[in-house]
Formats: C-alpha cells, sequence, structure tokens
C-alpha cells in the first residue's frame, strides 16, 4: 500500500498536494498498490480524495491538534504508519511537507529522500532526485523497507482519477505535551504588493549588469509600460539593490511567466533554478557568451542601459 | 543573557552557469572551480553574529567536509564568528543521515565540555544536494524544538520568537531555548568579511575531527544531466538598433498590442 500525506486549506487539499496523489497512482500503477490517504482534516476531503484515486481516507484527529505542530504531525503520522505498514509514505515536497517528513524519519530512524522525479519500483527501488536547485538529477537506492519519500513540486499535473469510493477512518495519535514545542502561535496572512512575482504575466529581471539600486528605475520604467513585475538576482539582492522579497532564484521567488526578460543576468544554475518555468524568455546582455542564452529564446547582445530605454521608447510609439 | 550559538554551514563548489562531472558522475568537477557555502548558511552566520553582538556570548562555526572547508569556516571567523570545528572527511558524498549522525555526536562531546548550544543554526538547505533534512535530524536526536526555513528571529530571554513564510502567510512560533532553527535567505543582509576580520580569523582557533559515515538505509548512485535546453537564443540584434525586434516579440507573444 502506499500512503499519502495530504495538505489542505480549509478542506481543499492544496495543488502540490493533488500532484502527490497523482504521482503515487502511477507508481502504485509499477507495484500493483493500493493508494491511501492521511490528513490532520475534515470528513468532508474524502470526496474529493476518491477523485484522486484515493479508497481510504485516514483522518487524525486529536483536539490539541488545532495549529500545526511539526512534531506532533510526525509523531501521529510515525503512529499510523506502524500500524498500517504501507510501503511508501509519500508527501509533498512543500516546507510542511519536508519538516514533517524529516521527523518521521528521525522518529523511525530511516532515511528521507526529497525532492523526488521518479522512482523505478524493481527488485531495488531506484530513486531519481532533483538536487542543485533543479540543476542535476541525483540517483539513490533505497536499502529500507519503508520508502519515505517527498515529490518536487511540478514533477507531474494534477489529474482525477476517480475511484467508486473512499472510506474514511479515524485516527487518534498518542501524543504528550514536549510534541507540541514548536507549535504556530498566530499566522499573519501575507498582503500583497503590487504585480507579484509569482503571477504577472511578464517578470523583468536584473543582476549584476544593473549595476547599483538607481539603475532599476529603467527596468521598473519598462516594467510600468508592459503592467509586468520586476525582480533581481541573487546579487541585487545581496548588495541591496532589491529588496530579498524580490529575488527571483533558487532560494528566492520561483517564477513561470509567458515572458522573462533577464537584463544584466550572466546566467548561474541558482538563478536559472528560479525562473526556468517561464515559457519565453529573452535576455539582454553584454556578454554573447553568457550561459543564459543557452536556456533563452531570444537574446539581445549589449548593455541594457542604452537597450532598456530604446525599447522603452519604440513602446511608447506604438 | 550571553548567548552560545552553533553554526553549522556546507562547503559547496561555485559552479556558475553550469555544472560539470566527474568521469563516474558520483563527484562536481571542481578543478577549475571556488568554493562558497550556501545562501541560507551565510545568513544563518550573519545572525549569529548579530545575536551575539547584542546579547554577549559566542558563536561557533562548524563543517563536515573536506579538507578544503577550512577555508569556509576561516571566512564565516573573518565575518565575526569566534571558534571553528572541522569535521574532517575523505568525501562529501554523505546523505543527510550520516552528516546529522557525525554533527550530533560531535555537538554532544563539545556541550560536555563547554554547555550547551542555547541555539543552533543551519541553513534550510544546502545549495548542492538540498536534502533539508539535517537541521530536524540533529533537534530530535538532542531532544530539542525546531522550526525549519525561518524568515525572522528575535531573542527574548530564554525564548525564540521565530517567523516563517509559508503558503497560509507568516507563521508565528515561540520556542523555549534552546532550539534548533534553520535559516532561510534573505532573513538579513549578510556582511562581507573586512580586512581587520581576514586577518584576526587567522589567529581564531579551529578544531579538526575525523569522522567515518555509518551505514543508514538510503545509498547514492550517481549524478545525472538534467535534459539539457541546449537551446540557443536567437539573437535579434546588437545594440538599441534591436529594440524594434524586441518591440515585434512582444507583439507576436500578444504580450502588447
Amino acid at each position: 500500500m502506499i500512503l499519502v500525506f495530504v495538505e489542505h486549506r480549509d478542506g481543499q487539499p492544496d495543488v502540490a498536494s493533488l500532484q502527490t496523489l497523482s504521482f503515487a497512482r502511477t507508481l502504485a500503477a509499477q507495484t500493483g498498490d493500493s493508494i491511501e490517504a492521511v490528513a490532520f482534516g475534515p470528513d468532508s476531503l474524502a470526496d474529493i480524495l476518491r477523485d484522486y484515486g484515493v479508497s481510504r481516507y485516514h483522518s487524525i484527529t486529536d483536539d490539541q491538534l488545532t495549529a500545526y505542530a511539526c512534531e506532533a504531525w510526525a509523531v501521529s503520522l510515525q503512529q499510523l504508519t506502524d500500524l498500517l505498514r504501507p510501503k511508501v509514505l509519500l508527501a509533498p515536497g512543500s516546507v510542511k511537507g519536508n519538516e514533517v517528513m524529516a521527523y518521521v524519519g528521525a522518529l523511525s530512524s530511516l532515511c528521507v529522500v526529497t525532492n523526488v522525479c521518479q522512482v523505478s519500483a524493481g527488485n531495488e527501488w531506484r530513486i531519481t532526485r532533483s538536487s542543485w536547485g533543479g540543476g542535476l538529477f541525483e540517483n539513490v537506492l533505497i536499502e529500507q523497507d519503508l520508502a519515505l519519500l517527498t515529490l518536487a513540486t511540478n514533477t507531474v499535473e494534477a489529474s482525477e482519477n476517480a475511484v467508486d469510493s473512499c472510506d474514511t477512518l479515524p485516527f487518534t495519535p498518542a501524543l504528550q505535551t514536549k510534541h507540541f514545542r514548536a507549535q504556530i502561535k498566530s499566522v499573519e496572512s501575507s498582503v500583497d504588493e503590487g504585480m507579484s512575482l509569482k503571477t504577472a504575466p511578464i517578470v523583468i529581471g536584473g543582476g549584476r549588469g544593473v549595476g547599483s539600486g538607481e539603475g532599476f528605475a529603467v527596468l521598473e520604467e519598462l516594467g510600468e509600460i508592459l503592467q509586468a513585475a520586476v525582480g533581481g538576482s541573487r546579487v541585487t539582492t545581496n548588495n541591496g539593490w532589491r529588496a530579498h522579497k524580490q529575488q527571483i532564484g533558487l532560494t528566492g521567488n520561483h517564477i513561470s511567466p509567458k515572458l522573462y526578460i533577464a537584463c544584466g543576468i550572466s546566467g548561474a544554475i541558482q538563478h536559472m533554478a528560479g525562473c526556468k518555468n517561464s515559457e519565453t524568455i529573452l535576455v539582454i546582455n553584454t556578454d554573447e557568451n553568457a550561459p543564459i542564452l543557452s536556456h533563452a529564446d531570444y537574446g539581445v547582445i549589449g548593455d541594457l542601459h542604452e537597450i532598456v530605454p530604446a525599447i522603452i521608447e519604440e513602446l511608447k510609439k506604438s | 543573557m550571553e548567548m552560545n550559538i552553533l553554526v553549522c554551514i556546507k562547503q559547496i563548489p561555485d559552479v556558475g552557469g553550469k555544472i560539470k562531472l566527474s568521469d563516474d558522475g558520483r563527484e562536481i568537477d571542481s578543478r577549475n572551480l571556488g568554493f562558497t557555502i550556501s545562501p541560507h548558511e551565510e545568513c544563518a552566520v550573519e545572525q549569529a553574529i548579530q545575536i551575539v553582538k547584542a546579547e554577549g556570548g559566542s558563536a561557533t562555526v562548524l563543517t563536515l567536509g573536506i579538507a578544503d572547508s577550512e577555508n569556509q569556516l576561516r571566512d564565516s571567523l573573518a565575518r565575526g564568528m569566534n571558534k571553528g570545528v572541522l569535521l574532517h572527511t575523505e568525501n562529501s558524498n554523505w546523505n543527510a543521515n550520516q552528516i546529522a549522525h557525525a554533527i550530533t555526536a560531535s555537538i554532544k562531546r563539545m556541550e560536555a565540555d563547554n554547555g550547551t548550544f542555547d541555539l543552533i543554526l543551519f541553513g534550510v538547505e544546502s545549495a548542492d544536494r538540498g536534502n533539508a533534512q539535517v537541521g530536524v535530524l540533529v533537534a530530535h536526536a538532542l531532544d530539542r524544538p525546531s522550526v525549519n526555513g525561518i524568515n525572522g528571529l528575535e531573542i527574548e530571554g530564554d525564548v525564540a520568537l521565530v517567523k516563517r513564510d509559508s503558503d497560509e502567510g507568516t507563521e508565528n512560533y515561540e520556542l523555549g531555548l534552546p532550539a534548533v532553527l534553520s535559516v532561510k535567505d534573505g532573513m538579513n543582509l549578510p556582511r562581507f568579511p573586512s580586512l581587520k576580520g581576514t586577518v584576526m580569523a587567522k589567529k581564531k582557533p579551529i578544531e579538526i575531527i575525523a569522522v567515518e559515515p555509518d551505514d543508514t538505509g538510503v545509498r547514492f548512485l550517481q549524478f545525472e544531466r538534467t535534459p539539457e535546453h541546449s537551446k540557443q537564443a536567437v539573437i535579434l540584434g546588437r545594440g538599441p538598433e534591436a529594440a524594434a525586434d524586441v518591440v515585434q516579440v512582444l507583439k507576436q507573444l500578444e504580450l502588447v498590442r
């Protein structure tokens, strides 16, 4: 059996969890296993889980579990796993998914493989995981009876494949006070400031070539005309030219716009990790050998401080 | 209160735009590369320096890696950390559990001699393997509370006020010290080592301890290239004269009328 950990918000599973269920289905097809799900959620989740191929839903309930507490969640999952003995416990590679699974690994003295992209389940289980921020794959062999895995986000699309019914089975874990020593006290919802890097159809990124914080003014002007969000590489946030919130890259925002205009950015793999899902990439760079050009669709060779104003002029004309 | 802090960092090759692999695929070909630490860990080091400056105490930096990793310890010492510990290994192909076991054993020994670390900081994930687990594994082994990927930290007496961004918004935690936290890039703006700091760092102590990996349930095979985009961008032109072609592309993509 493959047990999938599902995260939800107000009883609606998040996209990463639905992707994880879809991934579990392809794995189940390899191994001939059934799929069961576990969540700290309401009974009503069963209806949606059924549409995604889940036949049994284990609903973990405990009065103290109203707010997220990593250790308590992990202890609950570990106790359920001990009881059900699945072959695989699979979770989304989200902030909480990775954190909880790391704890489950710690509790059961097993290894966890994070950011998994592919599983070949034969005599030996060979796992391909995303490494170097997506710049490399890493192949590992599982040599333990229970595979603890988290799925790299956007590895597969979330797709429905309904089964006839999904039973809800309540599970009450045995928890102690110390499992709640790191529990959420409150959550401040984030306020959107201007055009968001994550949702804007056009994103303009500036790198070392911008030269200074003031140098971004010309990118902002283009951004206003194109209604684009403006961000920067890690060099620009580290130098204080841009706020960290506007960083595009492995350790910043991961963007997926229709068009990404990369200005004065050489294309270190850490930067590409944050922008590789852009539909089209247009590069403005003085160096015609910049690595970013081998990831891009269009390039203009030259100084962004001459080229971007010329583009603005041209746009004003038309 | 005076804070005794440990920060754990990892040396990684500074790969730039393209990663070259060794013939067997088990190592990054780093012959022509410099080395650095992960951005997250740079912020952890900065945070430790700021806390010790404000509260007093001492900040130790630890790494597990090959002999050359000492350079990354010196870099952190030059920024203001007080002393270094190198857990010396023959190669860097250790998994998260192996790393956590060795670090935990070393922390227990240090604490037996010098007292408990009020705070142990990690980066949320290394820039190479990105296993994102070592902090949690060490926290569990030491039986201390932990939060992964924090964006804010304030010390109030013996409590750590922690902020973490997630899909829901900004989560607030209050953790009793001692605690283990892993830091996310952006929490602060890391300082660069000063010239004076670099000179002083040469005199700061670094303890070197040889460590061996233990057996675990996951075995590393090799790295593999991702399918290369191997795109070659269409060069629209050089200089400002290419502006009209850029606008043409925007029109083709139906992003402007």
